[in-house]
This record gives structure tokens, C-alpha cells and sequence, in this order.
């Protein structure tokens, strides 16, 4: 029945991907956590954070343009051998299952408090879980699609925030470079766990054209990223100032109350459901590439069985993160070293392609064509 | 005598391949005035035009035929150059063509002599005649429609693309019923991938018969059991017309006037040919509307139950005054009452559809006003819900295409379900699996719900039409620009003179 | 294939189970069996030893009275703010629901005592209606209540229709809202002050304004040194100001004011200009001759106005600088943001040791229909 390639995706889909990987539940409340640390100049570290996905990018780019159609975990058995190579990469795929969990989690707090409060968390991780394993099912082309529809379907919820520029103060954000050039680096521990979901890209370049520059693709999602980023914590600082932020939980919620309409009594709640809905397509796509990882580690089951296997898993994962405060420390705890451990496998991965190990390979497929 | 008896066993072989109990005329006669050469015409008495038989056939060659003919070779040949005066004749050598040919209604020259038949292109009978379609009615477009016979129908559209690349193949479906089928596309616009996969999936129909063309495709879909519909039908020329140039491929199915085109994207349910005639922000204004029309049909109820139950902080304060003086002392609870007002409405819609038009106008008046008021004073809706049921029932009809309306009439059901039991987050799951659902929808390999971004100049608002320079991208297509930008001529003229 | 399928089936089925078990269970009250609140009153008791006893009064939308549109008012007590809610259970039929609340009204006594802990339970509770308007009332915000009950419909709301259209007159700013109040008193250098409303026997009137210190209310100012007050403090609102020489000769003047606060040190000490740019149109003109066809008695008018608001300005700062004992200009948010927040310094001391100009700008941008 395909007239067309299978599992191809298109640039606006990748890029759609990479930024509904990156921006998580996070954003909600990444300014109270950065405000903490950086006070009023907070959005200066959100903004150099982004380092960290743009030096991924760099090495996914060079990584590809060796194995185009090999990700990272099919270079890894090579490179590694077998069993160290899986041991990588069960590891690496673990961000993704923290991922999807941390984000139902957290989506499940903010539900039961400003949506439906009378539901209780099986319910909501239930239901969650349910539609995103659908997606998941789908394969690679049902969550590109999903991915680019939502983006521009739900891309007002981006702008919601900006309306409250006009409510803010300029005068908390000044004195700016006030809080000194160290407490901004320190913030850095923090921002940079806000763009962890790059990773992703390891993992479906394969699936992207050949064509499609990865570098350009990555690069825009990364500005669009950091620039959302950057200015939600410039809006929450301009209108509720560093100190009501350490109030709120998620400070981002209140900023978004503050526009008022005549009919409508609460933007929040229009805000609260499209974000949402921005969630559903993160946890959809880290569901669906752990899914595809386990498939090639263990391979025995397909992926589709994966997907239905790991259902009931992650909906008891996601409960044992508890209130919101424990599962912030639980992240702060675990996601700081996950994204040095991935920093540090990618770049030895690439450097071991760029010698010996990679010509052996690249030798390999050629005979292997050949014959 | 000998002749006789060739004669008469062709004859009867011809009969018992067409069928004993069919009306099969036999029409023996003997050719020309001096000759005694032997002849029988047989047809089915009710497919044929007897008028044709008789002065164009019959006369000419009873009366008209001086030579002896028993002596020549080539039979055949001389007596359709020479003394048939029709248009499409032929000659045949299968026995089982000719009895194909004689159930369409075409007539057959058997002689005894000859292993060879003539066939005559006969073909009568009565058939509805062009006129407007009913279920697609137009204000400035054209107002024929298709009928039953397909050569009609072919011919419809043959006027409308007189391209020479328009191909025509004919399918025989149907063991009994050996239904004509054809597939017309544009040669060098369509992708012939598709083409093929659809004549695999035809050719592979083993069925005594279907009746229309709803059938039809509903035998050869990829997701039978989806709600939306897998293929788009019309009873427009104009609009195939517009398809085919698009790169689809039409089919037309001998007996139903409905034309069914492959491939078929979401978008189309929502283009009417009224779009294209209109002024282009009239046009992109009416779009629009459609759009949020099926968004309110699908979410406008279940939202207003979520907020009756869940969230009424959320409703302003002058609106909730209201709400509760006209929910004071109703029995049921709103989500049982849009349910109760929905499945009336149901009724309502699918009762009209097929009384006689005066009862009809009558039972929806009866049916609207009447038992609406009569509901709320019973005290089983109260007015708010009434107005809610009501706008979501209006919005219904905008959405042009009939089968699509039911779809999305459906979907707001597990939508309303969820609405009333998990709240906002129900409804935020429900909207994302239906777009999870379009997704992965694919018709014979073009999926079903995806933006391209030359594609949106059509599909949410209506751009000019002479700036839709390429085809649409999401039907595959060899030839991707259909049009210039000519009217660039135009401002040098303004500015030259 | 067979297996496929029955697995297709299977999963599909169990998909369907899996969402219809999560249908289960009573969930929500609909809109007709909820009280609706539109005002809530914090009153404080301190006549126990060594507690206070919390009351919490509700006007709630009261649909079962037999005249129309009739509300009441639920009164729940206790030890502390949670327990309140228990209380008040007890003497309603319905469930109670905020987030249509117009106005939040808090007792002279609960403010002086401190709303933390009130505005905790406030902001913990995500319905609350983060636009409602805050106040203060003399008394008890009960009587307030009760009042607004007897004399007014439930539809109407008086009091936050009545603060939200001050910002007509008295310089008045446009909000007095709740996350206004949350972020105001959280601010480094910044002070609350809340419209004062007493129920006199002609009605409830805004009295004047109360002035917090973080939670606390430490101070009032009547209704002259509160429009002076909010001249000096805010932007953007409107008021009436007058020269007047006697009974029958005045001159009123209705500007818009903007105010810009430029901040700078002076050895120890921090000077703080105030620039007030007034604009706005004279609405009753007994004192000049000739206005409207001299312009240098427009010119005059303009210079005289300008003194006169400074010298009005430099007394009521003079008069209130150490009475309260906090910063109720908003100055020391401009000294924060120009020279480092954070640091822990005390910005009431500050700005009460600090040396503070007032500079007026007078500006007649029109002059009605005419001059009679």
C-alpha cells in the first residue's frame, strides 16, 4: 500500500520533535528554580544554558554525516562490543524513560491542583498513559505528524505568557549583571537539565531525509527553544519580581492569570490545556523512542509489544514520584550526572568514530554491500 | 436447410451463454432481395433501441441488398461498409463477448456460414436524464449532475478535460452483476503507483454483485473499519473535474450516479466548488467558519458539561445567574439531558431524510420547536442546554459533505463521555487521539491528515485563485505546477500606458 | 495472522476497558448545588488568653430563599484559618465554592494583627480569584457583610465595584487586587496600602487607605493625605486639584498624573527626586480672569499649580516620614534596582534617613466647551 518511503520525516517534523523533546513540564516552573539561584538575572543563564544542546547537535551532525542511516545505538554495539555497548546504552535510553515519567509526574501535580482536582493520580496517569501509547504504537510517522499538527495548532500557548509584559515592572529585572557572574554560572546547573531532551536527536536522525540538514534543523529548535525559555523567565521576573516567584510553585501559571478578558475569567485554564496537550506530545515521544531502544536491545519483542508492555510500567513509575517537592529533588539528584553521562558518551563516541573504529565500520558496510 | 441448422446451433449457443430465461429476441430474416442468405439478429428486447433496429439495420439489409452476397468472400466486411448504417459496429469472433456485448444492450449478426459475428451498437433504454444534483446544490456553479449510464457520465467529464492524456480503463466487476467500471485519470499528472494499486484491488473483487459505488469502495479501502470516510464522492462534474486535475483518479460505476475519487485527504470534506466562484476573503471567511463550526460540533458540548460540574469558577458570573435560574428543578443531570436532546435530534435527522418532502418540513418544525419547548417545560432540559444542542446541530450542516458531517457528529458522543468524566482532561485526551487517530489514517499510501506548507493556500483560508500556482503537494503528482503567474502582464499594462 | 488479529482485537478491547474503569466513580457537583461566593470577611477576636479566634464570613448566592435573587452570609469560626472551613460546613446545605469572589475584605483588627496567614491559605488554594479586589474595613468585616446582604441584590457586588471604579478620582491606581497584594508584600522595597472602607450610616464609603509593613498593618491615612499620598506613589490615575484662595474663588484642575522617581547617593545618604508630569484639563476656573483668552494667565496658572503641589508634596512627607515607619512612596525598589537587591538591606530605614525632592510639571492640554 506505501507509495511513499516509510519513516521519513520531514524538516518541520524534526524540528517540531526536538523542540517538544526539549521543552518539558519544566518550563512551568524553571524560572522559580533559576530566580533562586540567579535572582533577577536568571534569563541570562536560561539563555547560555542552551550551550549544551547546541554542542549535542554538533556532534550529532558529525556523527551522522559518518553512518547516516546507523543511530547511536547500533554505533555504540559496534564500537563497544556487545555487551558494553548495550550496557551504554540501556543506560543512555534511561533518560527517556525518566523523561516520560518525570513529565507525567509533574503534569499529574499540576493537574490535580489548578484542573481537575477531583481526580485522583491512577485516573490521570491512566489516561495519560493510555493516549501517549497510542501514539507511540503509531510508529515514527504518527509522531512526526502529531508533532508538527500540535506545534502549530497549540502555538498560541507559547504567546499566552507574553501578554503580561505589559503588567511587569521594568525595574526587576535591573540592576542587571546584578547578581554577579558567578551566581549565573550556578544557575547554569539548573537551566541546562531544562534543554535535556536532545538526546532524542541521537536516535532519529536515521529516520530523516536525506536531505535535511540536521545542523540548520537542530539549530533553529534549539533558538526557538532558548528564546521561549528566555523570555517566560524575563516575563515571570518583570511581573510577579524575584521574591513573589519563590511563592509559587509554578510561577509560570500565575503569569498567565494575570491577562484579563471581559468573558473569559481565567486565561490559566486555556493555557492549562493547551499545555497539555504539549505534554501529551512530549511523553508520546520519549515513550515511543525508549520503546524503539528496548526493541533493539532486546529483540525478542518487537516494538509495538514494547510499547504495550511498558504501559503498566511507567503509570507505577510515575506514581513513586510523590509531591512535587520530592520529585524535584529526586531530578536535581539524578538528571545533573545523566546529562554528563551523556555529554561525555557522546563525545568519546565520536571521537573513537573519527579514528580507527569508524573506518572499520564504514569498511564493513561496504563489503557487506558489495557482496 | 443445412444453413438452417448452422444457424440455428449458433443461435442456441449464443442463447444458453446468455441465459435461457432472458428475453432474447431471435429476429430471423433473409438478406437482400435476390440472394436467400440467411440471417438472424438477436437482442435483449427492453436494452435496445428498436427504432435503430428496425430503419438502420433491418431496412437496409432486407430491402436494400442487390448483389448476391452469397458469393463473396469477407461477408462481413462488405455488410458493414456497405449496408449498415450505423456508427459503432464491429466485428467479433468470441462467443463469450458476444453475449457480453448483447446484456449491454447491443445487437448480433449471427451467419451460418461465417465463424465470425457483427456486432451492433444498439444501445437503448430509458435513463434519467442531466439534471440538477440533488444532495449538491450550487449557487453560481454548474447545475448538471451525473446519472446512472456511465457512457453519459464519461462523456460529462470528457467535455469538461479535453486534455489527450485523459485515460480511460474499463473493469468488468461482479460475477452476476458485471458491473462496467472505469477509472479515469490525467496521464501525466497522476502517480501511476496509485493507479495501480487501485486496479490490483479491483481486479482482486470476487463478489456476485454490489449496488452503487458505495459498495464498491468500501470492498477495496485500506481502514474499513475507520469513521471517517475513505473516499470522497460526488455528483458533480465540475468537482471531478477539479480532482482529476489534481492528479486524482475518478471512478465511475455503471449504474449509480455517484462518482468516487481516490486519493482522498481530510481537507477535501471541507472545499465546496461555491469556494472557488466566491471572492477570495468571502471565500477564506467561509472556510474558516467551517472549520470552527466542526470544532464547536466535536468540543461545544462536553466543554459546557465540564464547566456545569467541574469548573463553574470559570464561567462569568452574569452567565452562572443565568444558568442556575434555568437548571433550577430540572431531573436530569446535564450530561443525561445533551444526551436524551442529542438522540432526538438523531431521530429527527435520520426520519426526514427519507419521508416525502411536505411531511418532512412538517416533522422538523414539529420536531425543533415543538418538542424543544415542550422539553424544557417538561423539565427534562433547561434552556442553556437546549441553545448548546441546538448550536451543535447547526454547526453539523455546515461541513459540506454529508459523510463527514455524521463522522464528526459521532466523534462528539466519547467526547461528551469524557468530558463528563474527566473533565478538562478528558476532553484534552479525546481532541489528542483524534489527532493521533487522522494521523495514522492513510488512503492507498497518502496520508490522510498532513500539511504542506504550498498546501495551506487552500485549506484554511482560500487564497486567489491565480496565485495557487502549484498542485497540491499531498497527492503525489509528476507535474507539479498547473498554472503562471500571469498577471504580472497586467500591472506592466497599467503602468505603460 | 490469526494470532495478529485476535491480538488486534484484544488490545483494542482491553484499551476500551482500561478507559471506561477509569469513567468510574462520583466525581464533580453540578452548578446548581454549589454555594457561590462573591465576598469573604476576615475578622479577628482577640479576647482569649492567649489565642485569636479566626472568623471567616461568606456572601454566598442563596437560592433557595423565596424572594429573588436573594444571597446570605455564612459565618464559620474557629482557632485557625482551616478550621474555619469546617465551621462554616456545618451551617450550610452546599458545597462552597471561591473563584468568583469580587472582593476580599479584611478587619482593621486581622490587619493589624497580620494576614499571613490568611493570605497563605489564599494563595495555597488554587480557585481563588486572583483578580478579586482587597480592602480593609473599620469594624467587622461581618457587619459589612450583612449589609451589603439587606440592602443589595445578589447579583450586585458593591464594594469591588466600588474600589474598581476609584481610579476615577483621588489619584487612585486601577488595582487593588489580590496577587497585586501577594507580590507588592513579598517585593524588596516595595509596601503595601489597601483602600480603607468604613460602613457609616449613610452607607460604605472609602474612608482613606491603610498602610502595611510586609503583612502588617501599621498606620491610616484619611482621604486628603491619601490622595496626596497616591499622587506621589502612583501612575497613571486621576484626580481633582485646586487652588483656593477663598469660598468663591478656586480653581480645579483634573489631570492625569505620571510620576518618575530618579535616584541617587549622596555620600551615606540616598536622594530621591520624584518628577510628577501632570497633564489634563481644567474643569471650573473661578480664580483667573480672562483664561481662556490670555495665555500668559495660563502660563500663571500652570507655574502656580506647580508650586502649590510641591509645597503640598514636601509637607505631607515632611508630616509622615517617621509616623509609620516604612517606606510608602515605593522609593526603594528605584534605589534596589539601581543598586543591587538582595543585600539585605533595610530599605524602610533607608528611604526614611533619605533626603527626598518633589518636582511638578503643569501642563493645560485643554479647556472644556468654554468659560462662563
Amino acid at each position: 500500500m506505501g507509495t511513499k518511503e516509510d519513516n521519513v520525516l520531514t524538516e518541520s517534523q524534526l524540528m517540531c520533535i526536538l523542540i517538544g523533546s526539549m521543552t518539558g513540564i519544566g518550563v512551568l516552573s524553571l524560572p522559580g528554580d533559576v530566580i533562586k539561584i540567579s535572582k533577577q538575572d536568571g534569563w541570562i543563564s536560561v539563555f547560555l544554558g542552551a550551550v549544551y544542546p547546541i554542542y549535542m547537535v554538533f556532534i550529532a551532525n558529525y556523527i551522522r554525516k559518518k553512518y547516516p542511516k546507523a543511530d547511536i545505538l547500533d554505533i555504540n554495539k559496534k564500537i563497544y562490543g556487545r555487551f558494553f555497548g548495550s550496557i551504554f546504552n540501556l543506560i543512555f535510553l534511561l533518560s527517556f524513560l525518566l523523561a516520560a515519567t518525570e513529565v507525567a509526574a509533574g503534569i499529574n501535580n499540576v493537574l490535580r491542583i489548578y484542573m481537575v482536582p477531583f481526580l485522583n493520580r491512577w485516573n490521570i496517569l491512566t489516561v495519560l498513559f493510555l493516549i501517549t501509547a497510542y501514539a507511540a504504537y503509531g510508529g515514527i510517522k504518527t509522531i512526526g505528524r502529531i508533532n508538527e499538527v500540535l506545534f502549530y495548532g497549540t502555538f498560541i500557548v507559547y504567546i499566552i505568557p507574553l501578554f503580561a509584559i505589559s503588567k511587569g515592572n521594568i525595574l526587576n529585572l535591573k540592576p542587571i549583571f546584578g547578581s554577579g557572574a558567578l551566581n549565573i554560572i550556578k544557575g547554569l546547573k539548573e537551566t541546562v537539565v531544562a534543554y535535556a531532551g536532545i538526546e532524542v536527536l541521537f536516535i532519529i536522525y536515521p529516520f530523516a531525509g536525506m536531505d535535511i540538514n540536521i545542523k540548520k534543523c537542530g539549530l533553529k529548535s534549539i533558538a526557538f527553544t532558548s528564546t521561549i525559555y528566555t523570555l517566560f523567565t524575563i516575563v515571570t521576573i518583570l511581573y510577579l519580581g524575584i521574591d513573589a516567584t519563590s511563592i509559587f510553585l509554578w510561577p509560570l501559571v500565575t503569569v498567565t492569570e494575570s491577562i484579563m478578558i471581559p468573558v473569559i475569567n481565567s486565561f490559566r485554564y486555556i493555557f492549562s490545556s493547551l499545555w497539555v496537550m504539549n505534554m501529551f506530545r512530549v511523553i508520546s515521544i520519549n515513550y515511543y523512542t525508549f520503546s524503539y531502544g528496548l526493541n533493539k536491545f532486546i529483540k525478542k519483542f518487537d516494538r509495538k509489544a514494547w510499547v504495550i508492555i511498558l504501559f503498566p510500567i511507567m503509570i507505577i513509575l510515575s506514581t513513586l514520584y510523590g509531591s512535587p517537592t520530592t520529585r524535584r529533588d529526586f531530578l536535581n539528584m539524578i538528571f545533573l550526572p545523566h546529562v554528563i553521562y551523556n555529554v561525555m558518551l557522546v563525545t568519546i563516541t565520536a571521537i573513537l568514530v573519527a579514528f580507527r573504529k569508524g573506518d572499520d565500520y564504514a569498511k564493513k558496510d561496504e563489503n557487506s554491500n558489495n557482496d | 436447410m443445412e444453413n438452417q441448422n448452422l444457424l440455428q446451433t449458433k443461435i442456441n449457443s449464443i442463447k444458453s451463454l446468455v441465459g435461457e430465461k432472458n428475453e432474447l429476441i431471435v429476429r430471423e430474416f433473409v438478406i437482400g432481395k435476390s440472394s436467400s442468405m440467411d440471417a438472424a439478429l438477436l437482442y435483449i428486447n427492453g436494452l435496445t433501441n428498436r427504432q435503430t433496429i428496425d430503419s438502420d439495420v433491418l431496412r437496409p439489409l432486407m430491402f436494400k441488398v442487390e448483389e448476391d452476397l452469397a458469393v463473396t468472400d469477407n461477408l462481413e466486411d462488405i455488410i458493414i461498409k456497405k449496408y449498415i448504417s450505423i456508427s459503432n459496429v464491429f466485428i467479433e469472433q468470441d462467443i463469450n463477448k458476444v453475449a457480453l456485448n448483447i446484456k449491454r444492450g447491443k445487437s448480433v449478426l449471427v451467419f451460418p456460414g461465417t465463424a465470425k459475428f457483427i456486432i451492433i451498437d444498439t444501445i437503448g433504454g430509458e435513463y434519467r436524464g442531466i439534471e440538477d444534483p440533488i444532495n449538491e446544490t450550487s449557487v453560481r456553479a454548474s447545475r448538471e449532475g451525473f446519472v446512472e449510464k456511465l457512457e453519459t457520465n464519461i462523456s460529462l467529464i470528457r467535455r469538461r478535460i479535453k486534455d489527450n492524456s485523459l485515460v480511460e480503463e474499463r473493469l468488468v466487476i461482479g460475477r452476476r452483476t458485471s458491473t462496467d467500471v472505469a477509472l479515469l485519470y490525467i496521464d501525466n499528472i497522476a502517480d501511476i503507483n496509485i493507479v495501480n494499486d487501485i486496479k490490483e484491488r479491483l481486479n482482486a473483487i470476487d463478489v456476485d454483485g454490489f449496488s452503487g459505488s458505495g459498495m464498491l469502495e468500501q470492498f477495496i479501502e485500506c481502514y474499513p473499519y475507520s469513521i471517517f470516510p475513505q473516499s470522497f464522492s460526488t455528483e458533480r462534474p465540475d468537482i471531478v473535474q477539479s480532482d482529476l486535475l489534481e492528479g486524482r483518479i475518478a471512478m465511475l460505476v455503471d449504474g449509480t450516479s455517484f462518482v468516487v475519487t481516490f486519493p482522498v485527504v481530510l481537507f477535501e470534506f471541507f472545499q465546496t466548488i461555491e469556494d472557488y466562484s466566491e471572492r477570495t476573503y468571502l471565500g477564506s471567511f467561509t472556510r474558516l467558519l467551517r472549520y470552527i463550526a466542526a470544532f464547536i460540533v466535536i468540543t461545544l458540548p462536553a466543554i459546557y458539561v465540564t464547566f456545569i460540574k467541574f469548573n463553574p469558577e470559570l464561567i462569568p458570573l452574569k452567565f452562572l445567574g443565568a444558568i442556575i435560574e434555568s437548571r433550577k428543578g430540572i431531573a436530569l443531570t446535564p450530561f443525561m439531558s445533551i444526551l436524551s436532546m442529542n438522540l432526538i435530534i438523531e431521530f429527527l435527522r435520520e426520519g426526514g431524510l427519507r419521508l416525502p418532502s411536505k411531511i418532512g418540513q412538517t416533522l422538523s418544525v414539529v420536531g425543533g420547536i415543538i418538542i424543544g419547548d415542550a422539553a424544557t417545560k417538561a423539565k427534562i432540559v433547561s434552556s442553556t442546554t437546549l441553545l448548546i444542542v441546538g448550536i451543535a446541530t447547526v454547526a453539523t450542516f455546515l461541513i459540506p459533505n454529508y459523510e463527514m458531517s455524521l463522522s464528526i457528529r459521532l466523534i462528539s458522543y466519547p467526547m461528551l463521555f469524557l468530558g463528563n468524566f474527566l473533565g478538562m482532561l478528558g476532553i484534552a485526551a479525546g481532541w489528542f487521539f483524534v489527532i493521533t487517530y487522522l494521523c495514522t489514517l492513510e488512503s492507498y499510501g497518502v496520508p490522510y491528515f498532513k500539511f504542506y506548507k504550498n498546501d495551506l493556500k487552500d485549506i484554511f483560508i482560500r487564497e486567489p485563485v491565480w496565485k495557487m500556482d502549484k498542485r497540491p503537494e499531498i497527492i503525489p503528482n509528476v507535474n507539479p505546477t498547473r498554472q503562471s503567474n500571469f498577471r504580472n502582464l497586467f500591472r506592466r499594462k497599467k503602468h505603460g500606458n | 495472522m490469526i494470532m495478529q488479529k485476535k491480538m488486534k482485537t484484544v488490545i483494542m478491547i482491553s484499551f476500551i476497558l482500561i478507559l471506561i474503569i477509569s469513567f468510574i466513580g462520583k466525581r464533580g457537583t453540578l452548578v446548581e448545588e454549589l454555594n457561590i461566593s462573591s465576598m469573604i470577611g476576615y475578622d479577628l477576636k482577640k479576647d482569649f488568653v492567649d489565642g485569636v479566634n479566626y472568623s471567616v464570613s461568606v456572601r454566598t448566592h442563596f437560592l433557595e430563599s423565596k424572594q429573588q435573587n436573594h444571597s446570605h452570609v455564612l459565618i464559620g469560626e474557629g482557632l485557625n484559618v482551616g478550621e474555619t472551613r469546617e465551621d462554616r460546613q456545618l451551617k450550610s446545605n452546599k458545597k462552597l465554592i471561591l473563584g468568583l469572589e469580587k472582593v476580599i475584605i479584611f478587619s482593621e483588627e486581622q490587619a493589624r494583627y497580620g494576614l499571613k496567614a490568611p493570605v497563605d491559605a489564599l494563595v495555597n488554594n488554587p480557585e481563588v480569584n486572583d483578580n478579586g479586589k482587597v480592602a480593609v474595613c473599620s469594624g467587622k468585616a461581618k457587619d459589612i457583610l450583612e449589609y451589603e446582604t439587606k440592602k443589595y441584590n445578589a447579583t450586585d457586588e458593591v464594594i469591588g465595584d466600588m474600589i474598581e471604579h476609584s481610579n476615577e478620582f483621588n489619584f487612585f491606581p486601577e488595582d487593588y487586587t489580590v496577587i497585586d497584594f501577594i507580590i507588592i508584600s513579598s517585593s524588596e522595597g516595595r509596601n503595601v496600602v489597601l483602600p480603607y472602607v468604613e460602613l457609616t450610616k449613610d452607607g460604605i464609603e472609602i474612608t482613606g487607605v491603610a498602610i502595611f509593613n510586609k503583612d502588617k498593618m501599621v498606620g491610616k491615612l484619611d482621604m486628603k493625605d491619601a490622595k496626596i499620598l497616591n499622587l506621589l506613589r502612583e501612575s497613571g490615575g486621576k484626580g481633582i486639584l485646586t487652588i483656593q484662595k477663598n469660598s468663591t474663588e478656586f480653581i480645579n484642575y483634573h489631570p492625569k498624573a505620571k510620576r518618575k522617581v530618579n535616584c541617587s547617593k549622596e555620600g551615606d545618604r540616598y536622594k530621591f527626586v520624584i518628577e510628577l508630569n501632570l497633564q489634563g484639563p481644567i474643569v471650573g476656573n473661578e480664580l483667573y480672569k480672562n483664561f481662556s483668552s490670555d495665555s500668559k494667565a495660563l502660563k500663571e496658572f500652570e507655574n502656580e499649580m506647580e508650586k502649590h503641589i510641591e509645597k503640598m508634596c514636601m509637607d505631607f512627607i515632611n508630616k509622615t516620614k517617621g509616623n509609620y515607619g516604612v517606606d510608602i512612596l515605593e522609593l526603594g525598589k528605584v534605589a534596589a534596582a539601581k543598586y543591587g537587591r538582595g543585600k539585605d538591606i533595610d530599605w524602610n530605614k533607608e528611604v526614611l534617613n533619605s533626603i527626598i525632592e518633589v518636582k511638578a510639571k503643569v501642563k493645560v492640554d485643554s479647556q472644556g466647551r468654554g468659560e462662563y
